[in-house]
């Protein structure tokens, strides 16, 4: 039985991107924001999310000059069939090293924080063997599932932003711009980093049902993380200070251990719960990506048993970081080809327009 | 009939992976401990850590067992040591979930708090808003105690605490171990809840003051009111005064609401620093001979002379620790960073010497709300 499916609405796409930015940063972002700016770490985080709405917008016009198309077909399109191949492939690359540090990232603060004796392997695998159904199941399931997740996952956060809000003290913001403009500037690049995941409207459009919203819907999903993150960065520096945040390695956690009205006690374990969501819709956003682009490069159609030859492969890679520092590298090689995709966007538009390739009209 | 050997054989597959928890421990496998104290040992290098563990039948109405707790005291290098020790000597998993409360003794940190501290904010087990007292002698007899009112010394105190603290101004519960850990890594001044040990009870008023994660001097209930109101650590308590002749003997104001702002400001190049006090109260008590005062000129004198009472006060308890003491809880450090960041730069190298040479100017405001029942 064949079920019609008329394609994505404009809250699922809002839901999805949403989701895929929200994930392991979550746990870091004040860490993030305050150790390149200090008490700036507020604006920087604004200032990063206003441009990588930017950046997402400019992805959407990109996509919708080929509606019909992802990224992997209209960039041979663009830039010719070998350079076109070349970056396809640092997109796979990419997604696959992505999905790896979110992977072992989220298993390395369930180890720290809620399952310290479960070994590091355990806890991979039944996340991956989770990712495995559920990416199955198509872009689809990944819609309903972000459209489910969404209203609980932001709730939790806002409400840990909201028990923290009576403790924070107004004079820690007094001195922001102090210091000119420079830590801004410093700020801004590691923060923009903490934003990615909205790659895959790269990929979204031509699942959607109404193309002409894809603009709209795609740019509201970037407003609750801009939300969130700078809440979380204003709330930290307000509660803790510039300094201590940018010495902590999960401030986010800090904030909902302190979390102490009289019926709930260790709210952190109930963050960290919902938390484990968010990072799940990550990952499944993640792999899906993963997957997509390597059926495509190679002209095939279906690719879900690509997803089952993905899943080992990103398990080996986020298995492989010894300690922290080899884990910092993944991250850094995360980091550098995220801003590489995220930006090519603008070039990529260039050349479409000026080349005349693709247009509305043609599909 | 493949398909449904497979889809079973998956099924059971699943079960393998997705049902139990691996860090699951049996509840009657736990030790709690419920309070741990610090004391240096008598030979100088190591630290006795006392642990108070509950036993599982003090909480099961007939269970009969005659003693509630007991007390485990290992001599050990640090508290990591000390814990490992405890899991040799007991066939129970030790976990500090449910730890109340942390006493440091004297004897330890006179010598500094920053080394033994570490595993406690490391681990993710102890709670943030477990409370820390310092004791005016040895840390483990207070876990020795007997109370009246529950048979755990460690709720005993804890409950003290937590609760007096928010009906006299002479006790505090601002320090808990999340404040502890912010004090450590950003490096301010911080004063503890004292607890002094008498022969058969505990007096928990006053605090110690601490400088650089080291004891330097004690404060009595009277000067810890004065901290409380500098530092906006705030709830209700009695205030009482003595009055002049002319108005009657002594008075008693319960304060139930306060409010304070403490600023700084630079004037040429000097730091000063305004407080504003805001506090309503009712009068509980008033001792006099039968005197015959127009009743609104007796509550103005009245709230002036509680002003100027308790502008004493905050003076006597800021000039103490800032000067006698060197140590500075007020956070003016921060403030200073964040409302003069210019100055602040310039003098950074000599701070020392501009708080302690900072000036205290109070504004203070009592309101006599309510005056009891009896007319006067």
């Amino acid at each position: 039985m064949h079920i019609p499916h008329k394609g994505l609405t404009g809250f699922q796409v809002c839901a999805i991107v949403t989701l895929s930015v929200i994930g392991i940063s979550v746990m870091f972002i004040p860490q993030r924001a305050t150790h390149s700016s200090g008490v700036d770490g507020v604006l920087v985080t604004f200032i990063a999310g206003i441009l990588s709405i930017v950046l997402a917008g400019m992805i959407i016009l990109v996509s919708n000059q080929f509606p019909n198309k992802t990224i992997i077909e209209y960039s041979r399109q663009i830039l010719g069939k070998h350079l076109g191949f070349m970056y396809d492939a640092i997109f796979v690359v990419y997604t696959l090293l992505a999905s790896s540090y979110v992977l072992r990232g989220f298993a390395d603060v369930i180890k720290i924080v809620l399952l310290p004796r479960t070994p590091l392997e355990v806890i991979m695998i039944s996340m991956l063997l989770l990712i495995l159904y559920c990416v199955q199941g198509g872009i689809a399931v990944i819609a309903r599932i972000c459209e489910l997740f969404i209203i609980p996952i932001l709730l939790v956060i806002f409400f840990t932003m909201f028990f923290n809000i009576s403790e924070v003290e107004l004079y820690r913001y007094r001195d922001t711009l102090s210091n000119g403009f420079d830590p801004i500037l410093k700020g801004v690049t590691s923060v923009t980093i903490s934003y990615l995941g909205y790659e895959i409207l790269f990929f979204l459009i031509p699942f959607m049902y109404n193309k002409k919203k894809a603009l709209i819907s795609g740019l509201a999903g970037m407003i609750s993380p801009i939300i969130v993150y700078t809440g979380l960065v204003f709330l930290s520096i307000g509660i803790i200070g510039a300094l201590p945040t940018s010495e902590l390695i999960y401030p986010t956690i800090h904030l909902a251990r302190q979390i102490g009205v009289q019926f709930i006690e260790r709210f952190d374990i109930f963050f960290i719960v919902f938390w484990i969501l968010a990072v799940f819709t990550n990952l499944i956003v993640y792999i899906y990506m993963a997957a997509i682009s390597l059926t495509r490069i190679l002209h095939l159609r279906n690719y879900k048993p690509f997803i089952s030859i993905l899943i080992p492969v990103c398990y080996i890679i986020a298995i492989l970081p010894q300690n922290v520092v080899q884990i910092n590298l993944l991250a850094d090689m995360v980091n550098y080809g995220g801003i590489f995709i995220v930006l090519s966007s603008v070039p990529l538009l260039a050349l479409a327009l000026l080349r005349k390739k693709g247009g509305r009209g043609s599909a | 009939m493949l398909r449904k050997l497979i889809l079973v054989f998956l099924s059971i597959l699943l079960m393998l992976f997705i049902t139990s928890c691996w860090d699951m421990v049996e509840i009657e496998r736990y030790a709690f401990v419920l309070g741990i104290a610090l004391d240096k040992a008598d030979n100088g290098d190591e630290i006795e850590v006392t642990f108070q563990i509950a036993k599982p039948r003090a909480f099961n109405n007939n269970g009969g067992a005659e003693e509630f707790y007991w007390n485990i005291t290992e001599k050990e290098k640090d508290i990591t040591e000390a814990q490992k020790m405890l899991t040799k000597s007991i066939n129970q998993i030790p976990t500090l979930e449910h730890c109340q409360v942390i006493l440091l003794g004297e004897s330890i940190v006179k010598e500094g708090l920053g080394e033994n501290l570490d595993y406690l904010l490391r681990t993710h087990e102890v709670r943030r808003r477990v409370l820390l007292a310092v004791v005016q002698g040895r840390a483990k007899d207070i876990l020795d105690m007997e109370f009246h009112t529950s048979v755990l010394p460690s709720f005993v105190i804890a409950e003290m605490l937590q609760e007096n603290s928010k009906y006299a101004l002479e006790l505090t519960n601002y320090m808990n171990l999340g404040r502890l850990h912010m004090a450590d890594i950003s490096g301010y001044d911080f004063i503890l809840a004292r607890i002094l040990p008498m022969d058969n009870k505990i007096d928990v008023s006053g605090g110690g003051a601490f400088r650089d994660m080291k004891l330097v001097g004690w404060l009595t209930g009277e000067e810890m009111m004065g901290i409380r109101f500098l530092r906006g650590d705030l709830g209700s308590g009695y205030l009482t005064v003595q009055l002049p002749d002319d108005l009657g003997d002594h008075a008693m104001l319960k304060i139930f609401n306060a409010q304070s702002k403490l600023e700084p400001e630079i004037r040429e190049d000097k730091l000063y620093v305004n407080l504003d006090l805001r506090i309503e109260g009712d009068i509980t008590e008033i001792v006099r001979d039968d005197l015959e005062i127009e009743e609104e000129e007796f509550l103005s004198r009245l709230e002036r002379i509680m002003e100027e009472n308790i502008k004493h006060r905050v003076k006597k308890a800021f000039n103490k620790t800032l000067k006698e003491f060197n140590c500075e809880p007020f956070m003016l450090k921060e403030k200073a960073k964040s409302y003069y960041p210019d100055f602040w730069r310039k003098n950074q190298s000599h701070w020392e010497e501009v708080y302690k040479s900072a000036v205290l100017e109070i504004e203070a405001r009592v309101q006599i709300r309510r005056v009891g029942e009896i007319r006067h």
